[in-house]
């Protein structure tokens, strides 16, 4: 069972988040915020604040308000989630006259953003897809993760009980790493230059990660195959495995 | 010394695969946490003899896990598997159960200090579960107190909220405090007056990924007070430590009295048995919960069961086994330490736990059981290991070359 509050928190902090790796790895992405310099806030009453940063050709993330060219208010977590699902719009309390590039890019980008994530099967048989596609996917799983383990109600049950100390999560042969920092009731994502990792999982490459992510080989069969490898202090990584299944239910 | 290759393993896990969700599920796959990195373990065995295992590609291992337990004798002990061979032509699984189901029964009473009866399944999580609902039976009370981090089987009430399968209704009657903590219990029993059926541990915390620790001095006699005032059954869960301490039962051997006790792993030497013991008053109690399996009456378990205790106190009991895991882990420490290494070992010498200190991550640690997997000596990264009968000196010596070789190549 999916709550409101959490859900908003995955959509902005897990999977907007990941607009910027849009822009990164795809090229269509790429060139449509070139020369584009506004920050959009996301602001959902009693819910997260974020921003999406456009400058110089580069998109990132920043939680928390700040200077926005664009503001963007939410009455409550449904209504953003209604937003994500295209049925409802937010309210504009600062840009109108920057509302081109909402209509526009910013649509076109989160487009881009849903081709790769929600894929017609058919673009999976190509290995550049499935690259974006596997990449994009790894990155939204583990910042929502982190989502759901401070917001989902059993997430934070869970998260009581969790030990201390930093679990890397990477897919070999990539730089695609991603580092979550672990203590009772806290879960966050952290730099990745933090704290030495007490606990690693990594994925022995794309396609694997690929395999892994996307269902087609279970998680347990995978890392007897040697296709996920883990090492370190597990109970680290017992609290993440007992988060992660609750990440497809708010994502699927 | 050449390492091991696993090439007949891995071909094997991939057939596995295929038709068992996981290859190998539960605490002897290779995803438990236990087989660290998995490319050092042997995914599955050949067969077995005494101290030692082969695996499919013939590589031979002392077993320090005993099958996590059951092996207490050392496999294929022939005075057990004889009494188990002998009961098979006589039957095993029938529709009235064989009398040698009361002789079990009435050896185990003969030999467990708090027993006055014996009540038989299969698991341990089998009778742990018993327990609680004797408990509720006898107090028409619905809460237990748990020690965190204890490990009691994998019904859904053993297991934490987010474990897959387990409602929160499940947990909602479990009350947690920690090990050692008796003020903890005290303040528990105080807030809920009247309600607490149960307080359920092991005898001593033998947690992974932990140092194990032994009670404090008093703990289990206040705790047995505190019960007994409170009208609180105190239920023991020794599936792990049963007959390693103490023949007597691991509450006899710190100086209290149990309601109930929880018995399995030991109990056998690998004959699938389990055994619920309690006090007379609980008799009644028991006997108003409807539980029972399929193979719980098999006979030649019960068979093999006899054989086991018997030829355990022959051989003067756990003290074999606390002598041979106390010179090995003094002599592991000072490996270590000559190679520049601490290693901390803890819990009682039968079955000890150890880890590398200064090593968070345990990976260091992790590297140097791998180490030794590879070379034939066949340890775990978080578990507490076990100490059987049928390991002496050739083992011992091996034991300690081998590991002495491994924290070379740990330390290259």
């Amino acid at each position: 069972m999916t709550n409101q509050t959490a859900k908003a928190y995955i959509n902005l902090n897990g999977v907007l988040r990941c607009l910027p790796y849009v822009c990164a790895l795809d090229q269509d992405a790429k060139e449509r915020i070139q020369g584009r310099n506004l920050t959009i806030q996301f602001k959902v009453r009693n819910g997260p604040i974020a921003r999406l940063v456009f400058e110089n050709g580069v998109c990132r993330f920043e939680k928390g308000k700040g200077k926005s060219q664009i503001k963007l208010n939410f009455s409550s977590p449904e209504h953003f989630n209604r937003m994500m699902e295209g049925r409802a719009n937010p309210s504009i309390s600062k840009g109108l006259l920057k509302i081109g590039f909402l209509t526009k890019e910013f649509m076109q980008l989160t487009k881009r953003m849903e081709y790769y994530l929600k894929p017609n099967p058919a673009l999976l048989a190509d290995a550049s897809f499935r690259r974006i596609n596997t990449i994009l996917t790894f990155y939204v799983a583990f910042h929502s993760l982190a989502e759901v383990g401070m917001h989902d109600p059993v997430g934070v049950q869970v998260m009581k009980h969790a030990k201390r100390g930093a679990l890397i999560a990477a897919i070999e042969q990539t730089d695609v790493m991603v580092r979550l920092k672990l203590s009772p009731g806290n879960i966050e994502v952290a730099a990745v230059d933090d704290d030495s990792p007490v606990c690693k999982l990594r994925f022995a490459s794309v396609d694997k990660a690929y395999e892994v992510l996307s269902g087609k080989l279970d998680f347990l069969t995978a890392i007897g195959f040697g296709d996920v490898r883990m090492e370190g202090f597990m109970p680290v990584m017992q609290t993440v495995e007992h988060i992660l299944p609750m990440v497809n239910t708010y994502l699927a | 010394m050449e390492t091991y290759q696993y090439n007949k393993s891995k071909e094997l896990f991939q057939r596995a695969a295929k038709v068992i969700p996981g290859g190998v599920y539960g605490h002897q796959g290779p995803a438990n946490g236990c087989f660290i990195p998995k490319e050092a373990f042997p995914f599955f065995s050949d067969h077995a003899e005494g101290a030692y295992f082969w695996d499919v590609d013939g590589n031979r291992f002392i077993d320090y896990m005993c099958a996590y337990g059951p092996n207490i004798l050392g496999y294929n002990d022939p005075d057990v598997d004889h009494a188990a061979m002998e009961q098979a032509k006589r039957g095993n699984c029938t529709v009235a159960p064989s009398s040698v189901m009361i002789d079990f029964a009435e050896e185990l009473v003969n030999t467990v200090a708090m027993a006055d009866w014996a009540f038989f399944a299969k698991n341990g999580g089998d009778v742990t579960s018993l327990a609680i609902m004797t408990a509720r039976a006898a107090t028409n009370r619905k809460k237990t107190i748990l020690v965190r981090g204890n490990y009691h089987g994998v019904a859904p009430w053993t297991q934490g909220l987010g474990c897959g399968g387990v409602l929160a209704e499940e947990l909602s009657n479990n009350l947690y405090v920690d090990w050692n903590d008796y003020d903890q219990v005290e303040s528990l029993v105080k807030k809920y007056p009247g309600e607490i059926a149960c307080f359920m541990s092991t005898p001593y915390w033998h947690g992974n990924f932990v140092e194990n620790q032994l009670p404090e001095r008093e703990y289990w006699q206040k705790i047995r007070k505190l019960c007994t005032e409170n009208g609180i059954v105190l239920a023991i869960d020794d599936v792990r430590c049963g007959f390693r301490l103490d023949m007597e039962g691991s509450d006899h051997y710190f100086g209290f009295k149990a309601d109930l006790m929880c018995f399995c792993k030991a109990l056998a030497n690998g004959w699938n048995v389990s055994a619920l013991c309690g006090a007379e008053k609980l008799r009644n109690a028991v006997n108003d919960v409807f539980f029972t399996g399929s193979y719980w009456m098999s006979a030649i378990p019960f068979a093999a069961g006899i054989a086991t205790l018997r030829k355990m106190k022959k051989l003067g009991g756990p003290v074999m086994l606390m002598e041979y895991g106390k010179r090995l882990t003094t002599e592991l420490v000072k490996l270590a330490a000559s190679r520049g290494f601490e290693l901390i070992v803890s819990g009682a010498p039968s079955m000890w736990y150890m880890r590398i200190a200064d090593d968070p991550s345990l990976m260091l640690h992790q590297r140097w059981i791998a180490e030794c997997v590879k070379r034939g000596v066949y340890f775990t990264n978080h578990h507490n290991h076990f100490v059987n009968y049928s390991m002496r000196e050739k083992e011992f010596n091996f034991t300690l070359e081998v590991a002495d070789e491994a924290l070379k190549a740990v330390k290259a």
